[in-house]
């Protein structure tokens, strides 16, 4: 199976992207960070200078005046330097959350704008889930980057400063220190590498432990737990994928033992070294005391510095990966928006599907080959047929979620191409088989547009057709109540029934010149199922419609019925047509009816 | 005026105890392992604060080349040795705190398995799930815990160890830091106030970012999404929302910045103050340069193991905060049903209901009101009635889900809760309307990880209709389901789906089956298919029968009609349908269309 490949971006382009994102977003992080970075650099040689001009003057002149001054100069620029630290550290933090909100932004614009088959498909969605972790908190990803960035110029800077000391003292001193650390960070390479190796059965880990930690976490999944008594069993495959993934993890960090206990061992050799060398230099009177702590004290730092910036180095390579799979989630380019669009027609609308074919990316099986179908103005189209047929998909197709593989689909004569995907959907209304509500109040999520700009009236009319006002009146809130209780604690819950409700109050509100209703009746009970199809003419006046259902006693209201089987048009025309053809479709009612009208005849 | 705030202060405490008996409960030697990581931690700065002294006099004074010998070594060896010690010690506790964390989730897992049902259903519930389980899962919450805690130990001491080294100079030294500690004690106490009420405006935004977050991530949606172009509309909501949070965010963090630099300046003036004192002893002879040099690095260090400190506890009680919520969510108590007795017929189950009323938590209006209905062993009920009537309440109950307010159920003339749980699960094989099915393979489904009996198997498979279908794939029954667990999954569509569930509950092979609204999803030869094997799919077992399509009735001996959570009709087909009443109602809305095409 072909893995990941080689990162898109290298981690100092990622680290372009994301000091310009900073730049765009929010520039206050340049000066909060940016100072924040000088004087964390800057602070440690405070500690390191001020000592050693103090020892020189109690070594040396013994001058109260000087020793007052220089103790009021330690004391007011700690102060500062201390002050400003703590308090940019606190500020900075709303800053870089403005900033990771931007990318959670353009995030969560690309999951609900991208090209409709990318949201069926299952690599993009773990690529949606692997881009969330670039923005999901603060130590990893964009934010994690910024700091990295920063980090790492600050600690070059202390660099640079400690260079100069040790420089001064001897530079071959200076060329050890570095072949010294140069060692240590080839080894620790060793160990990444070997860490990468394993990245692959991490990520084949995680998928499965994430999932059981789905189900067990997932409230939904509560019944099927109790019931079939599966709890253990989740609990007990839950608990050995991580003891697998704890296995790994020790392999890595011990090899990181390993290299570490070779650093220490380098790290003593150094040390004795420099102790001796300095204090040669000072018994030889080379060098004066007050230096001899200061030389050390930088010394001693060195090597911390040094490691900081390798480690940071390495942090950025992994948040760099992470970024990388970020931009490959918000970079990704939709396929099917044409240059050129053409300006829409005014419905009502007609369309023509010729000699249309159409698979699914990725597979090679055909649902429908070489299809033709015309759909006049204002036609209601009842679309039947058996699981699999090619229903829904059908509707996929008109409505453009996924283009044709094959062939043409025009409306008014003109390839639905041509026309801006935006403009397209605009005409359409639809309501889906899986009802989705949003936890807002019942006047949003029938209107969608804020409050100021809704028709009220238009809003109370369609709550009515789809059945809903009777339940809306005994609300205290009326149609500003919230559903659902995530968001507003006074939220209520609606029942199935309900929700396909609100579903067909929105098709409604919005009014679009075509109409598609898939499976609207799925969830309600016969009254209710009635009531639809009774005030189904009222909802599609003299729209286009298309009409899936199984419950074939819809087809009815429908002026043709087209039956699909295994992606072929079988049989079209009108219910009473079909039924005198004693085809597939008289076929499918009998079955459907077969009890009705048993029961009918034992009563008779 | 109270300096701390005792009581907020020991809640703290309390939770961080609370913390650590449940990672002891995980692993016995994960205290001790921190506690002595932490003490070599702490002594290991001491190796550089005094030896250089010693190496110092002796610049000053003899040079000794054998003295100078000994102390470097004492020195650098020291240094390495601790060093080693507590990068062992470092990976051991990474390791530890890994498996700390997944001894949690694992208990958490487990406790949710196992909590009531009926918390499972409660929108409050969900609410504390969410709100607990965010920080942990996004700000790595039990990471800065253990984190916070190893660093306050090593800092505490360290301290103590300085103050030691400090008073051998001068015991005054001690009440300077004391005096400046207090001070600053009650900054700290203003950026705990400021820390506590950022917390309670976070939560709130927080549930807010959880769901816009996974709204706009919900595929599922994605037809509606596009259609209805709610895109603009959403995002205009999350700004409008991340807008409020920064205001919020900018204040607090603004404060916390100027009491925390306020308390870095108390810290310096402290230091300031020995520094000074240090230097007017050298001044008059008293103390030699060597004693100069520790004592500056002994004040140095602790300055930053104080600022540290402080740092880590501020983190600390923030850290305990969190872990209140979820630490409360793993302690929500369930009033275990604590049946004990055995069920002694398994073959022939009747079941009968008593009077039973039911409204379910926080609710005023019944939803179940006196509902009274006998099954008899291998009866097969219908129950109809419009939505919001009670339907899959009834069969709630009768899981053992939920427990009725008034009224009893029961099973072979005994009340229900009187069984044990596991012994009463055996009896029943459900498929709700909201099954699910696993990423786990076909077989998997159908057997979790009970004893496998390929025959019965296949035999489920088949009675469902989906025996066909299944056989015909590389992997036959060992194909995994989905594509989030094994990568090789497949997606099965909608109907097929339903239809394993049916052979799940089939092959448990349960004296009670039922089923809820099984055929929503299947098209009307499907349908047909599970009606006509429906009597050899359940026979000789009790059986239950939701379903709006009302010709599912004919097959069974009885019908039950619900109305606003009342039992009103009962009979058989033919019986209801004369009365006139509700049944016929409905019956005559679905039948019209198929009969008036004869």
């Amino acid at each position: 199976m072909e893995r990941k490949n080689k990162a898109k971006y290298s981690t100092l382009q990622n680290m372009m992207y994301v000091c310009k994102g900073a730049w765009e977003y929010e520039k206050r992080v340049y000066l909060y960070f940016g100072i924040f970075t000088v004087l964390t650099s800057v602070s440690p040689f405070i500690g390191i200078f001020f000592p050693k001009f103090i020892l020189e003057e109690l070594m040396g002149e013994k001058r109260q005046q000087k020793l007052i001054i220089l103790l009021v100069a330690f004391f007011i620029i700690s102060s500062i330097v201390g002050y400003l630290t703590v308090y940019l550290r606190q500020i900075y933090y709303p800053c870089m959350m403005k900033i990771r909100f931007e990318y959670i932004n353009d995030h969560s614009k690309r999951c609900m704008t991208t090209d409709f088959k990318n949201t069926e498909d299952s690599t993009f969605l773990n690529d949606m889930e692997t881009a969330f972790r670039g923005i999901n908190n603060n130590d990893s990803g964009i934010e994690g980057m910024l700091h990295s960035s920063f980090k790492i110029v600050g600690s070059l800077i202390a660099f640079v400063g400690y260079i100069a000391i040790v420089l001064s003292l001897n530079i071959f001193l200076l060329i050890y220190l570095v072949i010294n650390v140069m060692i240590s960070y080839f080894l620790t390479f060793k160990v990444k590498k070997f860490e990468h190796s394993k990245k692959d059965d991490i990520s084949d880990n995680d998928r499965r432990v994430n999932y059981l930690y789905n189900i067990m976490y997932d409230f939904s999944y509560g019944k099927e737990m109790r019931i079939y008594k599966i709890s253990d069993w989740v609990a007990n495959l839950f608990k050995k994928y991580k003891e697998d993934r704890l296995e790994i993890h020790k392999q890595i960090k011990f090899k990181n033992l390993y290299v570490g206990i070779v650093d220490v061992l380098l790290f003593i050799i150094r040390e004795g070294i420099i102790y001796g060398y300095l204090i040669y230099l000072v018994i030889t009177n080379k060098l004066s005391i007050p230096n001899f702590t200061m030389y050390f004290a930088a010394i001693a730092s060195f090597s911390d510095w040094f490691n900081n910036i390798i480690k940071d180095i390495a942090t950025m390579r992994g948040q760099s990966l992470d970024i990388c799979d970020l931009r490959k989630f918000i970079e990704k380019v939709d396929e099917m928006e044409t240059k050129n669009t053409m300006n829409m027609p005014s419905g009502p609308y007609e369309f023509e599907f010729r000699n249309v074919s159409f698979k699914y990316p990725g597979s090679d099986h055909y649902i429908y080959k070489n299809l033709n179908l015309k759909i006049p103005k204002g036609q209601k189209l009842a679309i039947v047929g058996h699981n699999g047929a090619g229903k829904t998909t059908f509707i996929k197709l008109l409505g453009r979620l996924y283009d044709v593989t094959d062939g043409e689909i025009l409306l008014g004569g003109i390839n639905i191409k041509c026309f801006s995907k935006s403009e397209y959907y605009q005409r359409f209304s639809a309501v889906f088989q899986e009802v989705k509500v949003l936890a807002f109040s019942i006047a949003e999520n029938i209107t969608l547009s804020e409050k100021d700009n809704i028709d009220y009236k238009k809003l109370n009319n369609c709550i009515e057709n789809a059945g809903l006002l009777g339940k809306v009146n005994t609300l205290k809130n009326g149609v500003n109540t919230s559903i659902q209780k995530i968001i507003d604690d006074e939220g209520i819950e609606f029942s199935g029934g309900e929700n396909q409700k609100i579903a067909m109050a929105r098709a409604l509100y919005k009014d679009g010149d075509i109409m598609i209703l898939d499976e609207p009746t799925a969830a309600l009970d016969a009254l209710a199922e009635y009531n639809t199809y009774i005030n189904f003419n009222k909802m599609v006046k003299n729209k286009t419609a298309i009409y899936i259902s199984h419950r074939l006693a819809s087809t009815h209201f429908c002026d043709n019925i087209a039956m699909f089987e295994k992606g072929e048009l079988v049989e079209y025309g009108t219910h009473d047509e079909l039924l005198a053809l004693k085809g597939k479709y008289a076929d499918m009612f009998e079955t459907q009816a077969k009890y009705y009208k048993e029961s009918e005849r034992a009563v008779v | 005026m109270k300096i701390i705030d005792y009581k907020a202060l020991k809640k703290d405490l309390l939770v961080a105890i609370h913390f650590l008996q449940s990672a002891n409960n995980i692993s016995k030697s994960y205290l001790p392992l921190i506690i002595i990581a932490s003490i070599f931690k702490a002594i290991t700065p001491f190796f550089n604060i005094v030896i250089p002294k010693f190496i110092i006099d002796e610049l000053m004074g003899q040079k000794r080349i054998e003295t100078f010998i000994i102390l470097v070594s004492i020195v650098v060896i020291g240094n390495g040795v601790f060093n080693i010690i507590n990068r062992f010690f470092d990976t051991k506790i990474d390791i530890a705190n890994m498996a700390l964390i997944n001894g949690f989730e694992l208990n958490l897992g487990k406790h949710i398995m196992n909590m009531d049902f009926e918390s499972l259903e409660d929108p409050e519930i969900l609410n504390k799930k969410e709100q607990a389980l965010f920080p942990i899962k996004n700000q790595g919450v039990m990471q800065r815990m253990v984190n916070s805690i190893i660093s306050l130990i090593q800092s505490t001491i360290t301290i103590v160890g300085l103050i030691a080294l400090i008073s051998t100079l001068n015991i005054m030294i001690v009440a300077v830091i004391i005096l400046v500690v207090l001070l600053n004690s009650f900054i700290y106490k203003k950026i705990q106030k400021e820390q506590f009420k950022f917390h309670q405006s976070l939560t709130p935004l927080n549930r807010k970012f959880i769901y816009y977050m996974m709204t706009a991530s919900d595929f599922s949606m994605a037809k509606d999404v596009r259609v209805y172009n709610m895109s603009p509309y959403m995002l205009k909501k999350i700004s409008k929302f991340e807008k409020q949070s920064l205001n919020e965010f900018n204040k607090t963090f603004k404060k916390l910045g100027e009491c925390e630099g306020l308390s870095s300046i108390n810290l310096q003036i402290q230091m300031i103050f020995i520094y000074s004192y240090l230097v007017w002893k050298v001044f008059i002879g008293m103390i030699s340069i060597g004693d100069f040099t520790m004592f500056t690095a002994a004040c140095n260090k602790f300055s930053n193991s104080m600022s540290e400190f402080l740092n880590k506890f501020i983190e600390f009680r923030q850290m305990c905060k969190y872990l209140d919520l979820y630490l409360e969510f793993e302690r929500l108590p369930s009033k275990s049903k604590k049946g004990t007795k055995l069920i002694d017929n398994k073959e022939n189950v009747t079941i009968e209901f008593k009077n039973v009323y039911f409204r379910y938590p926080r609710s005023d209006d019944y939803t179940l009101q006196n509902v009274s209905i006998k099954i008899n062993s291998g009866e097969k009920l219908s129950v109809v009635g419009e939505n919001g009537a009670g339907k899959t309440t009834f069969i709630k109950l009768l899981c053992r889900l939920y427990e009725p307010e008034k009224g009893e159920i029961l099973v072979n003339g005994i009340n229900i809760k009187e069984y044990k749980l596991n012994e009463y699960m055996d009896l029943l094989a459900v498929v709700f309307q909201d099954y699910k099915i696993f990423s786990f393979s076909v077989k998997e489904n159908l057997i979790f990880n009970k004893e496998e009996d390929e025959k019965q198997l296949i035999a489920a498979l088949e009675k469902s209709g989906v025996y066909d279908k299944i056989k015909a794939l590389d992997k036959g029954i060992n194909t995994s389901l989905y594509k989030n667990f094994e990568e090789d999954g497949i997606e099965l569509s909608g109907g097929e789906n339903q239809k394993i569930a049916i052979a799940r509950a089939i092959y448990k092979n349960a004296p009670i089956v039922i089923l809820d609204e099984p055929t929503a999803a299947l098209d009307p030869y499907a349908e047909y298919e599970i009606y006509s094997k429906f009597n050899e799919l359940v026979e000789g077992k009790t059986a239950i029968y939701i379903s709006h399509r009302l010709s599912s009735c004919l097959m069974s001996d009885k019908i039950a009609v619900f109305d606003n959570g009342e039992l009103i009709e009962y009979g058989n087909h033919t019986e209801l349908k004369n009365l006139g009443g509700k049944y016929s109602k409905l019956w005559n809305a679905q039948a019209q269309y198929y009969v008036d095409a004869v």
